[in-house]
């Protein structure tokens, strides 16, 4: 029971602790939203507002003043006041210890007092806007006429160089100066923003006016006479090629001509309509044009060049050609008596003789157009590239030819000498058989020894057919050498084995009278030595030797790299 | 291993000094470790340079201590040559035991009793044979201990040989820092593993061609009945090889031994090798055929002299026929060769021992059979070979410099010789 009433009381403390810590803190914020409430009050909207009697209120001015007022009233006389009587809400809800009501009337509150803020900021920017433009209009105006009369002056200047032009010029100068009159005619009504436009406006067309007489002079000239006389030496320049040979009818530079002649004229109409960029356009497009065509007679002149050249190189490459077919075709008839070819290899050949009976017909086709002007010289010169890089093809295909019939000769050789590796090879192994003097190791290997034998054998027969078929004598080759290297793999491992294995039981020896179980195994391993189960008898005389001596495999192991370093 | 069993031989030939040490082991021998080293200051069969032996000697004793990781002491020494005699002996001793039985003190005596006959001062004798002992008549005793009786007699071979000869080998065994467990007669050694019951009953040849001399053993009713040396042998064929081919006798031997046929028709023609020219930096090529050549004629020579020899011992035919055995025998085709010039059965003997597989190490391999069965047969001791008190681990064996006999290192704390004392008080102490 007594717990129960500290328990209350406690919470009962609790209780009003909190509530006296939240009651603070919802009155220091209402202090504060207060506070920033009269802040915004006495905001100097006024003051900015009164700037304004300085300008002429009338039209666009007057309207703005007006809406800015209303606004402003509105403030202070409504939104400020709404926001005094919820901060005295706020402050009833928390003497009740309302405090959720409080807090959520507080945020609302400050979020009132945070856009009547913005808006005063806005308007009093509005208002800074307005007074600034007409300043602005004040000091523009002046330098805007300066420019008119600049404008004016260079027209007078100009008017010779820019031809028919002029008159269009001068027709903007006329209109940017009625912009003035209107100008002054916003400024009066107040309308200050519609005033700073106009005067951009007339900028702007003055400064088109000014861009058109820098451009005109210079363009005109082009397009009225540099560029028709280029266009006329260019022709000349051709014609004078198209006397020396070459086929420059094939590029239609007439219609080029024409084509150009057209577009300077055109330039030049829009020059005098001011149309600046686009005459700009085709004056470019002619120039480049111009240049173009000068490259291609340039190349065509190179090309006529390289294309003779080319025609007489390859005249004599041509000229041997039936030659070294013919060598070719006498080499394979004298390889085909000592070798068996395939259907194949007469096949290669003959499409070898199609292919030089083709190059010849279309280099004539060259020659024939070269002379007769068919086709440019530079086209020309294209295909002759192309038929000379099939004549080398052509003439790899020869060599690749001749050297396959080399290799068939080199081959038999090789084939004869691999022959002879393989029956040293077997011979150092059966050598080593009998020097070794290990039982059953001829037994053991007599199979094998005589597969590799007859496999040597047969390959040896292979290469004695005339002619010699290389495709059989090849495979002949691989199952000799397979065998061979089988047989002696098998070898040498045996006798490796076997040896380490009769060292191991000879360094055995020494533990047999005082370890019985490795003389057991030692004769285990005698036996298998015996049965020429050399890898079983080393096991067995290791396993039985590492009872009492460890690691003898990998001492025996090293006295034999020693003794077979020695050896060699 | 069995150290009181163990026994080193040493073989000493015109072209190597041999080791063989093998262990007998419930009567049967094992192979232990087997060294060969080329020969220096031996000319057919001969000593004509002691230092040269005694280096050869020890270069020997090295590798095969190297080999097993302990020091040899004693060997028993194989010998022969032309100055080795065989005669007949004979002793009679009276059984010297209350109870008559015979022991091993009788059989040594009448052994010494044997030898009691007129000898040239200028030879010795190397051994005593027996060839049965006669117990109160009864003969074709092989071993008479143990059998009662009064009077024991002796029937045996004395082999002498010449005093210099046997002093000079022993000379250079000593000063290679080696005691003589005992002097064996090689034919002897190498006819107890080579030849058969039946062959020595029947009669045979034991040829021994090996690099300076061939020895002839003839054998009949079970015991050698002669020995002659005819001063020819493989090192004669590589000295042919190096006239012929014009090359060093090093390269000669290679070739001969690695190409070598003494068949000229089964020498291949394209079986070829290169050898430089002695005198100049070139090298030639040739065939087998070519070598062949030159070898058959020499091993057919060597045939000629070995059917001649036969027939001045007064052998024209052979019942066991002919038994080769020797480094040479080894060479393809010899025995093809000397069949058709001994027109007799020849074959080949190897060595049937795990570790000694090869012709040229039949006289080692003999010489301890036949010393062990030989000493024990005559009741006396036979030395061990090996040093029981230095003896390392086999993986901690230093390289003894070349020449010389360096005393090992003792190892601190449990020395060998304490380790064994050691577990003989233990194993008392058990007991």
């Amino acid at each position: 029971m007594s717990y129960l009433i500290y328990g209350f009381i406690i919470l009962v403390a609790a209780v009003v602790i909190y509530g006296t810590w939240a009651r603070k803190n919802i009155y220091r914020d209402v202090d504060r939203l207060g506070i920033r409430k009269v802040e915004l009050m006495n905001r100097p909207v006024n003051e900015e507002l009164s700037k304004m009697k300085g300008l002429r209120l009338s039209g666009e001015t007057e309207e703005r003043f007006d809406e800015w007022r209303s606004e402003w009233d509105q403030l202070v006389t409504v939104q400020l006041p709404d926001i005094e009587e919820k901060l005295f809400d706020i402050e009833e809800y928390a003497n009740k210890y309302r405090f959720g009501r409080a807090r959520k009337e507080a945020d609302e509150a400050s979020a009132d007092l945070d856009r009547i803020e913005e808006h005063i900021d806005q308007l009093i920017e509005e208002v800074h806007h307005l007074i600034h433009s007409e300043e602005q209009n004040r000091h523009d105006i002046e330098r805007i006429r300066e420019f008119y009369e600049e404008t004016r002056k260079k027209l007078w200047v100009q008017k010779g160089t820019i031809g028919e032009a002029a008159p269009k010029i001068e027709a903007g100068l006329d209109e940017a100066f009625e912009g003035f009159a209107e100008f002054e005619e916003q400024t009066e009504e107040g309308n200050y923003f519609q005033a700073g436009e106009t005067l951009m406006q007339v900028r702007e067309k003055l400064e088109e006016l000014h861009y058109c007489m820098d451009e005109i002079p210079a363009r005109l000239l082009l397009a009225a006479k540099d560029l028709p006389k280029q266009i006329q030496e260019l022709e000349a320049g051709i014609e004078e090629m198209s006397r020396a040979g070459y086929p420059v009818e094939k590029y239609e530079f007439h219609m080029l001509m024409q084509s150009l002649r057209e577009r300077c004229a055109n330039a030049e109409q829009q020059l005098y309509r001011l149309e600046i960029d686009e005459a700009k356009e085709e004056i470019y497009f002619v120039e480049e044009s111009i240049a173009a065509a000068y490259d291609d007679l340039e190349a065509e002149a190179h090309a006529k060049i390289a294309a003779e050249q080319l025609i007489d190189e390859n005249k004599h490459h041509l000229r041997d050609l039936p030659l070294k077919m013919e060598e070719l075709k006498s080499e394979w008839r004298n390889v085909k008596e000592s070798y068996r070819l395939t259907e194949e290899d007469e096949k290669e050949l003959d499409e070898l003789d199609a292919r030089r009976r083709k190059l010849a017909t279309s280099f004539a086709v060259l020659q024939e157009s070269a002379e007769n002007r068919q086709q440019t010289f530079v086209e020309l010169e294209r295909l002759l590239h192309e038929w000379a890089g099939e004549l080398e093809a052509f003439n790899t295909a020869m060599e690749e030819q001749k050297d396959k019939f080399a290799h068939l000769r080199s081959d038999e050789l090789a084939a004869a000498s691999e022959v002879e590796e393989n029956r040293k090879a077997l011979r150092r192994l059966k050598n080593r058989l009998r020097r070794s003097m290990l039982p059953k190791t001829s037994e053991l290997l007599a199979e094998e020894l005589q597969d590799a034998e007859e496999a040597v054998t047969r390959a040896q027969e292979s290469l004695k057919e005339v002619p010699l078929d290389m495709t059989t004598v090849r495979r002949s080759m691989e199952e000799a050498g397979t065998a061979v290297r089988h047989v002696t793999k098998k070898g040498n491992q045996l006798l490796d084995t076997g040896e380490m294995a009769e060292r191991a039981i000879q360094y055995g020896n020494r533990y047999r009278t005082r370890h019985d179980d490795v003389n057991i195994m030692l004769l285990q391993a005698e036996d298998r030595f015996r049965q020429g189960w050399y890898e079983e008898s080393l096991e067995l005389a290791v396993e039985g030797i590492e009872k009492v001596d460890r690691n003898v495999l990998e001492r025996l192991e090293k006295e034999s790299a020693e003794k077979n370093s020695v050896n060699e | 291993m069995n150290y009181e069993q163990t026994y080193v031989t040493l073989d000493i030939g015109t072209s190597s000094v041999r080791i063989v040490i093998g262990e007998i082991s419930s009567g049967s021998m094992n192979i232990i470790g087997v060294s060969e080293v080329a020969s220096e200051g031996l000319k057919k069969g001969a000593i004509v340079d002691i230092d040269d032996t005694v280096q050869s000697i020890r270069r020997a004793v090295e590798k095969a201590e190297q080999m097993i990781g302990m020091e040899i002491k004693s060997v028993i020494v194989g010998i022969t040559g032309n100055h080795i005699q065989l005669q007949s002996c004979h002793g009679v001793v009276a059984v010297s035991s209350s109870d008559r039985e015979i022991g091993d003190e009788d059989v040594t005596r009448v052994i010494d009793a044997a030898q009691v006959m007129s000898i040239p001062p200028d030879r010795e004798i190397i051994d005593v044979i027996p060839r049965q002992f006669v117990v109160d008549g009864l003969e074709e005793i092989t071993d008479p201990r143990g059998m009662i009786g009064v009077r024991l007699e002796m029937e045996g071979t004395i082999i002498t040989g010449s005093k210099t000869i046997v002093h000079n080998l022993l000379r250079c065994v000593e000063k290679a820092g080696l005691q003589t467990a005992d002097v064996v007669l090689q034919p002897l050694a190498a006819g107890s593993i080579a030849l058969s019951k039946d062959e020595r009953g029947l009669g045979v040849a034991l040829v021994d061609i090996g690099g300076g001399a061939t020895t002839i053993s003839l054998f009949e009713n079970g015991f050698l009945q002669s020995v002659k040396q005819i001063p020819i042998g493989g090192s004669h064929i590589t000295n042919d090889i190096s006239i012929g081919l014009r090359t060093s006798t090093d390269e000669a031997e290679k070739v001969k031994v690695e190409f070598g046929n003494a068949l000229v028709e089964d020498a291949s023609d394209e079986e070829l090798f290169e050898v430089s020219e002695i005198g100049s930096d070139q090298r030639q090529e040739f065939s087998q055929w070519q070598l062949a050549n030159i070898i058959e004629a020499r091993v057919a020579e060597i045939g000629t002299l070995i059917r001649q020899e036969l027939s001045r011992m007064g052998w024209k035919s052979l019942p066991g026929g002919c038994v080769l055995t020797g480094g040479t025998a080894n060479i393809p085709g010899v025995l093809e060769v000397l069949k058709d010039e001994l027109d007799e059965n020849v074959r080949i003997s190897v060595p049937d021992y795990i570790g000694a597989r090869e012709p040229q190490f039949t006289n080692g391999v003999g010489l301890i059979s036949f010393a062990y069965r030989n000493a024990k047969i005559q009741g006396k001791p036979l030395d061990a070979g090996l040093d029981q008190e230095r003896r390392e681990a086999p993986a901690e064996k230093e390289m003894q410099p070349a020449g010389g006999r360096t005393k090992p290192k003792e190892k601190s704390g449990d020395s060998p010789g304490l380790k064994q004392k050691m577990s003989k008080m233990f194993k008392s102490f058990l007991e």
